[in-house]
């Protein structure tokens, strides 16, 4: 393409500058609500893998459930306290640093002298706070013979303390969640985070042993303590010590499951990078269909360019038809049109990714959150990159058949034409 | 023999109004040579545009052949059409064609835009040979243009764009009207614009339809005076549509039409001096009276062809 085409292009935008601005405008709308929406999504996704991160990428996961992919129909054997128990096993050669169990967990209401809150009651192991990476601010932590006691102490998150006793201090004090009296015996260091799903500031923990004697009595037919979830904490985050930690995990728990050789997993092991990425996917298809959404006005403008290209192609036959007359062939005219719209189709995309950055800085700032947090933001590199391949492509689309029309003017006609 | 650049045998244009049909041309042969200057006259609706518009390829005929230096032009592609456009013929109109709001040297650097030629080449032999045309009133003399053409070329290797441009306008008297508009000049200097900008590509042919029909008269005798030096000094072959008997007189020959034929055939006052057509050209030698037309064979001659007028 001739550097000359791009000037002819820009002085025919600039001779009528009232029509090329609202076209871009056009553009820019669509250009920055695609910005800003899916600005929210890869926001979101930032954040939950930031903490799933914090948490450490060398602890695995267990739930109870078939694996992706099955279909086995029988009913499952639930993971127990007993299977941690088993699991510890594992630390004897070092590979295993930590298994931690977590209990049923109740949402129950909490009152101290100076205030209540409702708040998740979390039964757990010792093992809970150095396998997720929990540190203790004031206080202590729990203790193997906290559990063997089935004593009834709590240690809070960081925003409970915080709203239970807004002046003083919480060690030492009584707490009272349903009939279940408890003794504080510390408090978290604050982690943040956690605007989509329990973050440990707003849990309160107490023994897994006490959980299970005073909030749910529940056995399986074993006779065992069924929990909600295991983590097992690694001794480093290398892929052969996951994979390997995992089959390790996998072998004890079949057996203890008494699985058949052909039969399926009761049980699924998440790693956290398969966390991650499962986390990822799910948010990017939501990122996406905000992107969709936010397309519709993209194609609105892309409509508005095609719009203005037809009546400029109209209006100025006479000057396309100079242009034949002295020797322009259907590719220049062609290209000349076509540049013209992703002139001013790019051009709209680039102010649009500013102005939807704008935007999505301005949600950034604003507290939506029951509590007051805020929705983080991210313009990702990706999305710029989309927002401008979208606006040329949508540039070229919508061009392409004013231009030709243009293009295919017979000159003589185009020199007759009023 | 002189060289035939334009031969038309038999050329047809027929337009289909409702159920009517117009033979704009109606089996048209001419031969143009190399260096000729020839006039077209004729009434009204005779014709002539039509003509032009095919001899310039702007338009294609329905029937008949049309050879461009030997080459049959009714078997191109449009893009083959458009280079002959851009380089073999330079095509000026009645009504200027000019671009809006572009100045005076972009309109004539335009045919070098889509010429996509190296700079340099023609224009620059062309200025070496010290071709400006000669000079009008008012505007420097040939002499002058000469040495402001050297000094340009002295500026660089190779002539650019602009260079070449600005060349075309100092010919055609416009040194100093180079950034105008078409709104901020006169008539007269829009079509020394569009001289200008057919002369650009230093074509060998330029054809002009009426290139005075919107002037009053002494710009008309000044524009003229420009296409016949044209003709003269750089030996252009030019060929003009008029209504004038005057003008038409001032060439080496002149092509009397009369709905959609060549009626009648008269030489000028110019008479056949110039170099190309010197050695007595087959297709005018016999103009002592008008060469009959193909399809009138030995009509007497029309004694006063050019005292129609419009
Ligand atoms: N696009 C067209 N559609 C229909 N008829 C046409 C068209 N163009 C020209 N004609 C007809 O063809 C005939 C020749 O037209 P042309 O323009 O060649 O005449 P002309 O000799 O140039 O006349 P003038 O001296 O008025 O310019 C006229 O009868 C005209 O009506
Ligand atoms: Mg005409």
């Amino acid at each position: 393409m001739r550097f000359a085409t791009l000037k002819v292009a820009i002085s025919a935008l600039a001779a009528n500058k009232l029509r090329t601005s609202l076209t871009l405008l056009g553009m820019i709308i669509g250009v920055a609500s695609v910005t800003a929406l899916m600005s929210i999504g890869r926001g979101v996704e930032k954040q939950i893998t930031a903490e799933l991160q914090a948490a450490g990428t060398n602890v695995l996961f267990i739930f109870s459930g078939r694996p992706g992919g099955s279909d086995d129909e029988d009913p499952i054997r639930q993971l127990t306290y007993e299977d941690s128990l088993a699991l510890e096993e594992l630390t004897w050669d070092g590979t295993v640093v930590g298994v931690a169990a977590v209990g049923n967990s109740r949402n129950l209401s909490v009152v101290a002298e100076s205030g209540d809150t409702r708040v998740t009651v979390q039964g757990v192991t010792p093992s809970y706070m150095p396998v997720n990476n929990l540190t203790i601010a004031f206080g202590d932590t729990l203790t193997e013979s906290d559990l063997s006691s089935r004593a009834a102490v709590a240690v809070l998150g960081a925003t409970v303390a915080a709203n239970l006793f807004p002046d003083d201090d919480p060690i030492d004090q009584t707490i009272r969640a349903d009939n279940l009296r408890l003794h504080v015996i510390g408090v978290l260091e604050e982690q943040g985070g956690g605007a989509f799903g329990g973050s440990p500031d707003d849990l309160v923990f107490i023994p897994i042993t006490t959980a299970q004697a005073r909030l749910s009595r529940w056995v399986t037919p074993e006779g065992e303590r069924p929990v909600n979830s295991i983590s097992v904490k690694l001794v480093d985050e290398r892929e052969e010590t996951i994979d390997a930690g995992a089959a390790s995990i996998r072998s004890i728990l079949r057996e203890r499951h008494e699985i058949a050789d052909d039969a399926d997993d009761d049980f699924i092991i998440m790693s956290p990078k398969d966390l991650i990425e499962a986390v990822s996917a799910a948010i990017g298809v939501f990122t996406l269909f905000l992107g969709a959404i936010a397309g519709i006005s993209l194609l609105v403008g892309g409509i508005g360019i095609m719009n203005i290209m037809l009546v400029s192609v109209t209006e100025r036959t006479r000057e396309i038809g100079i242009r034949k007359a002295v020797g322009a062939k259907r590719r220049d005219i062609l290209v000349q049109f076509l540049v013209e719209s992703v002139v001013v189709s790019v051009l709209g995309g680039i102010l649009g990714i500013l102005l939807g950055g704008l935007i999505s800085f301005g949600i950034s700032q604003l507290p939506l959150g029951p509590d007051g947090e805020s929705l983080q933001t991210a313009v990702t590199l990706d999305i710029i990159v989309l927002a401008v391949s979208v606006a040329a492509t949508v540039g070229i689309f919508f061009g392409i058949y004013p231009a030709n029309r243009a293009a295919r003017l017979d000159p003589i006609q185009a020199l007759r034409y009023e | 023999m002189p060289e035939t650049v334009i031969e038309t045998n038999n050329l047809r244009k027929t337009y289909v109004m409702g159920d009517s049909e117009i033979h704009a041309l109606d089996g048209v042969s001419v031969q143009i040579s190399r260096g000729e200057l020839l006039a077209i006259t004729g009434p009204s609706g005779s014709g002539k545009s039509t003509l032009m518009n095919i001899l310039g390829c702007l338009d294609r005929p329905d029937g008949g052949e049309y050879l461009l230096d030997g080459e049959d032009v009714s078997t191109l592609n449009d893009n083959r059409l458009a280079e002959i456009r851009n380089r073999q013929i330079g095509f000026v109109f009645q009504s200027f064609n000019l671009l809006p709001r572009v100045s005076a040297l972009e309109q004539v650097e335009l045919p070098l835009l889509y010429g996509g030629g190296s700079p340099g080449g023609k224009a620059a032999r062309r200025a070496q040979a010290g071709a400006p045309v000669g000079g009008a009133a008012g505007v420097p003399d040939a002499q002058e243009r000469v040495g402001m053409a050297r000094d340009l070329m002295l500026q660089r290797g190779g002539a650019s764009w602009r260079d070449r441009a600005r060349e075309a306008l100092i010919a055609v008297g416009l040194e100093d009207r180079m950034s105008h508009k078409p709104t901020e000049l006169s008539g007269g200097q829009q079509q020394r614009v569009a001289i200008a900008r057919a002369l650009v590509t230093d074509p060998a042919i330029i054809l002009a339809d009426e290139p005075t029909g919107n002037l009053d008269s002494r710009t008309s005798e000044e524009l003229m005076g420009l296409l016949l030096r044209l003709n003269s000094e750089r030996g252009i072959t030019v060929v003009f549509i008029t209504h004038e008997d005057e003008i038409a007189r001032q060439t080496n020959r002149i092509v009397r039409m009369m709905d959609g034929r060549i009626e009648a055939e008269e030489r000028g006052e110019k008479g056949m001096d110039t170099a190309a057509s010197a050695d007595a050209p087959a297709a005018s030698a016999d103009a002592s009276g008008p060469t009959a037309a193909a399809n009138e064979p030995s009509t007497p001659t029309v004694t006063s062809p050019l005292e129609t007028r419009r």
